[in-house]
Formats: C-alpha cells, structure tokens, sequence
C-alpha cells in the first residue's frame, strides 16, 4: 500500500460508519416522530371524549337552570321574551287595554328565552350547541321538557372536534303554563276588572271606594292586585268607571336559585307573573307607556 | 507516527459521535416515556374527577350537589361525602380537592402531588357566574 492511501481509506471508513450510525439514528427519530405526533392526537381525543362526556352529564343541568330562570324571568315580563315589544310600563307589559288583547305566545317565548339562557353557559363553556326543537309536556302541577335537534353537540380545542348527539328529557316540579293560563282565563277572558266595576253600582258616592273593596276580593293567597285609588280608578259619575291594576300571580310555593335582573342577585325565589290590565266601561284612564331597559 | 497519530484522532471523533448519537437517542426515549407517563397519569386524574362528580349520594348527583350548595341558603357540609368518595377513589390518599372555598386535602399530606384535572360545574344563572372550577391534584 502507498504511503497516504491507509489514512485516507481509514477516513473513508470512518465516514461511511458515521453516516451508517446518523441513517439509523435519524431513522428512530423519524419513526418516533410519528408515534409521538399519533400519540399526542390520541391524548387530546381521549381527553376531548372526557369532556363531551363530563358535557353531555352537564347538559340536563344547564336545562333546568335555564328552565326555571326562563320561567321566572318569562313572569316577571308577563310573558314577553322582549318587554319592548308590546306596550308596557316599567318592564311589564299590558295584557289589555279595554277592548285590546295584548296575551303572549308562551310557548314560543319561553322556548326563545331558554335557548338564550342555554347559549351564554354553552359560550361560558366553550361548546356548540345546536339548533334545538323544545317540546313540552304539561301535567298538573310539572312540566317534562324536551330538547332535540338533528344536528350535534359540538366541542371544538386545537383542531379537535368531538361530536355528539343532543337530546335531553327533563322533569321539572313546575307548569310555568298554568299561572300564564290563570292570568289570562281570570283578567282576559273573565275579565273581573269589569265585573268588579259592574258590582261596585253606579253610585257616584265613594264609587272609587266601592271599586277598591270590589278589587280587593279578586285577591287570594296566589292573586295579588296593586293599585293607587287615586290615579288607577277613575269615574265620572255617569256611571262609568275604569281601572288600571298591576297583577301578580305566585305560581306556587316552590322556590327555585333564579336570578333578578333588578336586584342583581340570585336566591331561591318563587315563579311571579305580573302583567297591567286596563279595563272599564269607558276610557276614562290613558295608561303610561314607557321603553324597557 | 504522523498516520498512526491521525488513525487515534479518527477513532477518537468516531468513538464520540457514537456515544453522543446513542446518548441523544437514549435521552429523546427516557424524556418521550416521562410525557407520556404524565399524560397517562393526568387522563387518570381527570377520569378519577369525572367518575367523582359523576357518582352519586342519596340519588344527587355530585357534580349537582356541588354546584346547588353554591347558592343553597342551607349549605351541607359536603366534605365528609367527597372525602369518603375519594378515599375509595385514590389509593395513594394522596390529593387536593378544590372546589370555591371548599378545600379537601387527602390523608396522606407528606406526598408529592404532580398531576391536575379540572372540570367545569354550572351554577343557577348569574351573568357574573355561570360556571366554577373543580379541581383535583394528585400524587
């Protein structure tokens, strides 16, 4: 062998063995790359299926939270998902105005106020909800109250989307239907306000006096009527008479954790509905009006 | 003694790269086999959190119970219930539960608690609260 080829062919050989030994390590890296890439995917899933599972647990709760602030909120608006879309005072609209009806879609009111509730704990929680049907079923004194739709429930974190089916049945101790239902059969179709104005006389003297005692036998331990003599009746002496009450209606004596937009606060209180009634033989009284805000 | 000198110096770089491409490898594997211990260890702490606030007393559902007592104006002492789940739960007895101001510490204190879960509860509506955090640290 030449002098100088041995060192060279030593070198080579050393450079053939580190590439050898680099391909086999940069192979495992490469491999391991991968499992670890899989891996770390499997983790998130798995967590991912933990939370929709934790989710989907959580979901009746959301629910009967959302029912029963819907349902107390509903009364406290006398109905009406949006104050300001019939005429009202203070927040609480007028169910009538002499001969003008102003009575909600309860249904469709209470299902939008649900899934409004639903949908700020479905953004608090960071998940999808989607477009939902409710049905309800009326017993005597409870509601079951059920969700469904044909889409999914979503969970979205990191490009992972774990889907689920979405339909709940809820039993609640509560008809929110049935205090709506009293209102309406007692001061729309009944219309007592009258009745009461018809059984206080056409006497001028302390007519208003009269009226107020006549008002005052409609209340019960659930009927609660409120009324200034001074400004809410009023007659002419010609025997007319009209008069302009703020109902309230205790749907039962169950408490609920319900939240009170004006007195910030959520303790157990019980369902209310109250609603104006303006009624009489003739219009002696021009009910205020204001916006809700 | 110039090429002999040159073959030692060879050998020595060769006999380098192999211990540092072997302990490269080595180090990669042992630090890959501690994360997915962790993970598999933290999905064990997490399902342990959800099996718990899953699980029920008198036909309650923890996680329930948890949440109602939150804005009960008669709150139970739900501490000798949780303790008494997570006992049956955790082997090691060695964890820390909180949930608001509830906290629930294991009876073995003298551990190293290395692995968290956190779950979400939903309290009665209030815009300013919707939703608390459970969480639960293990050892």
């Amino acid at each position: 062998m030449k002098k100088g080829i041995a060192p060279i062919a030593i070198a080579a050989l050393i450079f053939l063995g580190i590439v050898l030994i680099w391909g086999v390590a940069i192979h495992f890296f490469i491999g391991e790359n991968a499992s670890v890439t899989r891996s770390s995917r499997e983790t998130e899933i798995i967590k991912m299926i933990n939370e929709m599972e934790w989710t989907k647990r959580l979901m009746p709760q959301i629910l009967e939270h959302s029912f029963y602030q819907s349902s107390y909120s509903l009364a406290s608006n006398g109905g009406y998902f949006d104050p300001n879309s019939v005429s009202s005072h203070n927040c609480i609209p007028y169910w009538k105005i002499y001969d003008d009806v102003f009575y909600p879609d309860i249904e469709d009111n209470l299902n939008k106020s649900i899934i409004s509730y639903m949908s700020k704990y479905a953004s608090n929680l960071r998940i999808r909800l989607p477009e939902y049907q409710i049905s309800y079923q009326q017993e005597d004194d409870s509601t079951v109250v059920n969700i469904k739709s044909k889409d999914m429930l979503e969970i979205e974190r990191n490009s992972v989307k774990v889907e689920d089916e979405s339909e709940y049945t809820v039993a609640f101790s509560e008809n929110p239907f049935q205090i709506f239902e009293t209102g309406k059969t007692d001061f729309i179709d009944n219309d007592v306000i009258l009745q009461a104005i018809t059984n206080s006389g056409t006497s001028c003297d302390d007519q208003k006096g009269i009226i107020s005692s006549e008002l005052k036998k409609l209340e019960n331990d659930r009927t609660k009527l409120a009324f200034d003599e001074d400004n809410d009746i009023q007659v002419d002496c010609n025997g007319h008479a009209a008069v302009r009450v703020l109902v309230t209606i205790i749907g039962s004596e169950n408490k609920y954790p319900v939240y009170d937009f004006l007195l910030n606060t959520t303790e157990m209180r019980n369902i209310q509905l109250k609603f104006y009634v303006v009624s009489g033989n003739a219009n002696l009284i021009e009910p205020e009006i204001d916006q809700c805000s | 003694m110039k090429g002999v000198a040159m073959i030692i110096w060879a050998l020595l770089v060769f006999g380098f790269l192999v211990i540092f491409t072997f302990t490269t490898v080595f180090v990669y594997r042992y630090r890959i086999t501690i994360e997915i211990n962790y993970e598999y260890n933290y999905d064990n702490v997490q399902l342990t959190l959800l099996t718990l606030l899953s699980s029920t007393h008198d036909k309650q559902q923890i996680g329930k119970m948890l949440s109602e007592n939150f804005y009960s104006n008669q709150p139970i002492d739900m501490t000798p219930i949780l303790k008494e789940k997570l006992d049956k739960l955790i082997d090691s007895k060695c964890y820390t539960l909180k949930v608001s101001d509830l906290v629930i510490e294991g009876s073995n204190t003298e551990c190293k608690k290395n692995y968290a879960a956190k779950a979400k509860i939903v309290y009665p509506y209030n815009p300013q609260n919707l939703t608390g955090d459970v969480l639960l640290v293990v050892g």
